[in-house]
């Protein structure tokens, strides 16, 4: 007699057809060999099965996870016009208070312009002069900012070949991405927080730069600051004499290849060089010249020896210095890379690059129409080393044009995100709108810088301001373990249960296997991911879904004892375990609804995995367990039952 | 198989001795926290860095020390994490792990020259973000108690929901001294222990409330302590049971699930025997005292 069983037999037929059909990929992917997986990935195949298998967390497959915050200050400070001095102390301000309060930035910003008089209107002359509309005519650009800045990161993610990239917005101000089984945290780190700011730049003549460096060496005369200056520069061997550049350089490539760029070799910069040593020159040198001394004439450009690139750095940031340069319309800006030179004394000296650029660039990124990272011909000063090509738009090979036109024998620096890469010398008009970058590590950079100048550039720097990294090693180690608690656990619970209920509690044995695998199914239904806390769920969901079918038969015991028949005792022990079922295990659904709003990554991963637990516990233990328990007792009036 | 057949165990007449357990439970830990000056967090809450290394043989934590005194990283703390072999080093800055990974591998090349070490997490959260943390889990806590308080007083009543609410309050803060006293970090992923032992608790308690419910119906005559009494008794085989089951299976991820899931696992073993416990020796008793305090005088 099957009869009134049957819809309940169909409905829990088609629950298992759709389990199987679920979980299939997975069980397939993971019985594959690593030479099955590598045919299939030439294939083509593997992503669509990768697309259906379970999803393991960062924590169980190793990877990265790095939450980024768009800078808004700068963010700011882009948009705003007209900057004075009082903008930036307003700015500074405000970023000062920013990190002891929850306050937004924009907000405390314009309280901090509001409290110091500065009219917002002046600078943000479209967004009225009402605060509150400042403000969020400010969050929109944040906004904005942020929308966009999701937008490039999916483009680089996506470009960069990450499987099953995460790439979330998080709250209005900050993304979250996590880039499972990645093997090169640095590089994925440096993809992801350029801000692919490209920029052509002219230098100023050696005149003017000789000249801003001798009234920088005047106005700092005798300050009291440089004392903290000589104590930043840690402590080195002297060095007596000055690098002899043409002679006595280790040489590298993509040296021979500035130089002939610079055509001839221009007169000696500064006059320090002569009796210049070590990191910070003798006291008495030091203070007659503050600034050139830490300098040294490096082919005709200023080299600044790695040690004393604190010392310059803190020296750029004086006010003093800031207001020089930007009096003569110029800024400092340093190389990308170091290089090695050998002193007459044959010690080796690490060296950057300084360079006095333009304020304004001749030609910003924004132009860039393709990009793509190459070798460089052999014939060519960059033979063999990586470079990228750029080609421009219509618009921006006209401006290019023009400006290498009108600036032949001028060198000009192409800068990426603030760093110069080179500085060749023009030597005749561009009209083709093609130009090559040079001065890469290797040939990874230049696929990557390639890679965001083709993705944009990103509206604001970002900050990363979370980042976890998990080796696989790790990840594995917690696989292992986690199976094997999950199958200890089970096996327990299992043996417990048939020891204590007899064939009821195999009945119930049978409902927890089956509550297991849904949770799987509907965690690759769901596109979910397991982490190392989801583990930690399915093995507290072994223990506490057993609970329903505890109530149930310690229900059906009870109405036993009163002396009921074994078909009434199983009626009446389901119908009253019902309410007290669904009354207990709501409240664990409502704390895992909690968890999932409020938690990211692995503790919604943990939430998810309870919350489905216990959901699909109430299906597998009544529903199926009654379904059972029918079909047993249909068959003939037990006089007993096996509880 | 049964353990206990009919039992009638006067359970709240031993409501003191319960009073007494818990309340220099949490006491005890209320004390370990005041001492130490609240409870110690992890990096997801204070901000910071965390980096766990694995190196093929022991590493004497000194020398480590020492190695790490050169970098100039400010407040560290180094302890060996599961294996002799492996550890954990916490830094209270939060830096840029691109330059500290390759500065402690230098640094630990001068110290540990044939050691290849293994850097197996890198851990770094903003001062911020781990401020923002708090307030938000605080809030998860606080939303997620608010929701079940009013779901118990649409199902139950009023009262139901005082005593279940007490009983969690009190297994929160006792798991919370218990860490306190051991020294343990509170991270995001004990947080969400901590829920689950809120639903885990609940759910406990809600099944003796059930029974308590329907016993309500069944003897009106009866006073309160005795139905409530009975009820706990009907309920117990049931209790003990899956309290058991859920034991054993957390027990077993203590045990064998590894380091990192350790604590995890530990909060949620101190969950199940306080929740447990309180839904029969803090939960009833506290509806008893609700309903003679306020129920039964004020309709005399």
């Amino acid at each position: 007699m099957y009869g009134k069983n049957t819809p309940r037999l169909i409905i829990i037929g088609l629950v298992l057809l759709m389990a199987v059909w679920a979980l299939y990929p997975t069980l397939r992917y993971e019985t594959l060999s690593p030479e099955e997986i590598e045919a299939m990935r030439e294939a083509g195949t593997l992503e669509d099965i990768e697309k259906k298998i379970i999803r393991q967390g960062l924590d169980l497959k190793g990877g990265m996870h790095i939450v980024l915050e768009v800078d808004i200050p700068t963010l700011i400070e882009k948009l705003a016009n007209n900057k004075t001095d009082q903008f930036y102390a307003v700015l500074e301000a405000a970023k000062e208070k920013s990190s002891t309060t929850d306050l937004k930035f924009t907000e405390l910003f314009v309280q901090e312009a509001e409290a110091k008089g500065l009219k917002l209107g002046r600078h943000f002359p479209d967004y009225g002069s009402d605060p509150n509309n400042i403000i969020s005519a400010l969050d929109d650009e944040v906004t904005d900012a942020i929308n966009r800045a999701l937008e490039i990161f999916q483009n680089r993610v996506d470009q960069f070949g990450v499987s099953e990239p995460t790439i979330q917005k998080q709250g209005n101000h900050r993304v979250i991405i996590e880039l499972a089984g990645i093997d090169d945290p640095e590089r994925a780190r440096a993809l992801l927080q350029s801000t692919a700011l490209l920029e052509f730049v002219l230098l100023k003549d050696p005149e003017i730069t000789q000249d801003l460096l001798s009234r920088i060496d005047k106005v700092l005369k005798g300050k009291e600051e440089l004392e903290e200056v000589l104590a930043e520069a840690p402590p080195s061997a002297e060095i007596e004499d000055t690098v002899k550049a043409e002679e006595s350089r280790k040489v590298k490539e993509e040296e021979v290849s500035l130089t002939e760029l610079f055509g001839e070799v221009p007169t000696e910069i500064d006059t320090t060089e002569e009796d210049t040593s070590g990191v910070l020159v003798d006291q008495e040198l030091f203070e007659e010249r503050p600034f050139s001394s830490l300098l040294r004439n490096l082919g005709g450009d200023l080299g600044v020896p790695e040690r004393n690139v604190r010392a310059v750095k803190k020296i750029l940031e004086m006010d003093e210095v800031k207001s020089l340069l930007a009096a003569g319309d110029g800024r400092f800006a340093w190389s990308q890379g170091t290089e090695t030179w050998t002193t007459v004394e044959g010690d080796q000296e690490t060296f950057y690059r300084l360079y006095h650029l333009e304020a304004e660039p001749g030609l910003t990124g924004g132009v860039i129409k393709e990009a793509k990272a190459n070798l460089g011909q052999t014939g060519s000063g960059a033979a063999g080393q990586p470079i990228v090509h750029l080609t421009m738009s219509t618009e921006g090979s006209k401006t290019w044009s023009r400006l290498t036109g009108a600036n032949v024998g001028r060198r000009v620096a192409i800068v990426l995100d603030k760093k110069v890469h080179m500085a060749p010398v023009i030597r005749t008009k561009i009209s083709d709108g093609r130009t090559q970058v040079e001065g890469f590590a290797n040939m990874n950079e230049a696929k990557d810088i390639a890679i965001v100048l083709r993705a944009g550039a990103l509206p604001a720097p970002v900050n990363i301001i979370e980042e976890r990294t998990i080796g696989p090693s790790l990840g594995h180690d917690s696989i292992k373990m986690g199976t094997r608690s999950i199958f200890i656990g089970l096996t327990l619970v299992l043996i417990f249960m048939v020891v204590y209920y007899r064939l009821s509690g195999f009945i119930a044995d049978f409902a927890l296997i089956w509550n297991l695998i849904l949770v799987l199914a509907i965690l690759a239904m769901l596109k979910a991911t397991l982490t190392l806390p989801g583990i930690a769920g399915l093995i507290l969901t072994v223990g506490m879904s057993v609970d329903a079918n505890v109530i149930i038969f310690e229900r059906i015991r009870e109405e036993l004892t009163k002396g009921k028949t074994v078909r009434a005792a199983i009626d009446s022990g389901y119908a009253r375990a019902l309410t007290t079922i669904i009354d207990a295990n709501v409240t664990t659904i409502l704390a895992s609804l909690v968890l999932m709003q409020f938690g990211t990554g692995p503790v919604k991963g943990f939430a998810i995995v309870l919350f489905w637990g216990v959901t699909i516990s109430m299906f597998t233990a009544i529903f199926t367990t009654r379904t059972i328990f029918n079909i047993i007792t249909s068959k003939r009036t037990l006089q007993t039952l096996s509880i | 198989m049964r353990f206990l057949r009919e039992t009638n165990i006067d359970f709240l007449g031993m409501k003191k001795f319960g009073f007494v357990i818990s309340a220099s439970l949490i006491l005890a830990g209320l004390l370990s926290l005041f001492l130490q000056g609240g409870p110690r967090l992890s990096i997801d809450f204070e901000g910071g860095t965390l980096v766990q290394i694995r190196f093929q043989n022991e590493v004497q934590i000194s020398k480590l020390r020492q190695a790490l005194e050169q970098l100039n990283l400010g407040k560290s703390e180094i302890q060996t994490f599961g294996e002799p072999n492996e550890v954990l080093i916490r830094l209270q800055k939060s830096q840029e792990t691109e330059s500290l990974v390759e500065e402690l591998t230098s640094a630990l090349k001068n110290v540990f020259p044939y050691e290849e070490p293994d850097f197996r997490r890198v851990e770094t959260v903003g001062p911020k973000i781990g401020s923002e943390l708090s307030s938000k889990a605080f809030l998860a806590i606080l939303s997620a108690i608010v929701g079940i308080l009013i779901y118990i007083s649409v199902r139950f009543e009023f009262k139901f929901a005082i005593g279940a609410i007490t009983a969690l309050v009190h297994d929160v803060l006792i798991t919370l001294g218990i860490f306190s006293i051991m020294n343990y970090e509170i991270s995001l992923a004990i947080i969400a222990a901590f829920l689950t032992i809120v639903g885990y608790s609940l759910n406990d308690t809600i099944v003796v409330f059930d029974r308590v419910r329907e016993n309500l119906k069944r003897m009106r005559r009866e006073p309160y302590t005795v139905i409530i009494n009975r009820s706990i008794n009907e309920s117990l085989s049931r209790t003990i049971i899956t309290s058991l089951t859920t034991f054993v299976v957390v027990f077993v991820l203590w045990a064998a699930g590894g380091e990192v899931i350790k604590y995890f696992a530990f909060a949620m073993i101190v969950g199940v025997i306080v929740g447990t416990y309180s839904s029969v020796f803090i939960a009833s008793p506290v509806v008893v005292w609700w309903q003679e305090k306020f129920v039964e005088t004020q309709t005399k």
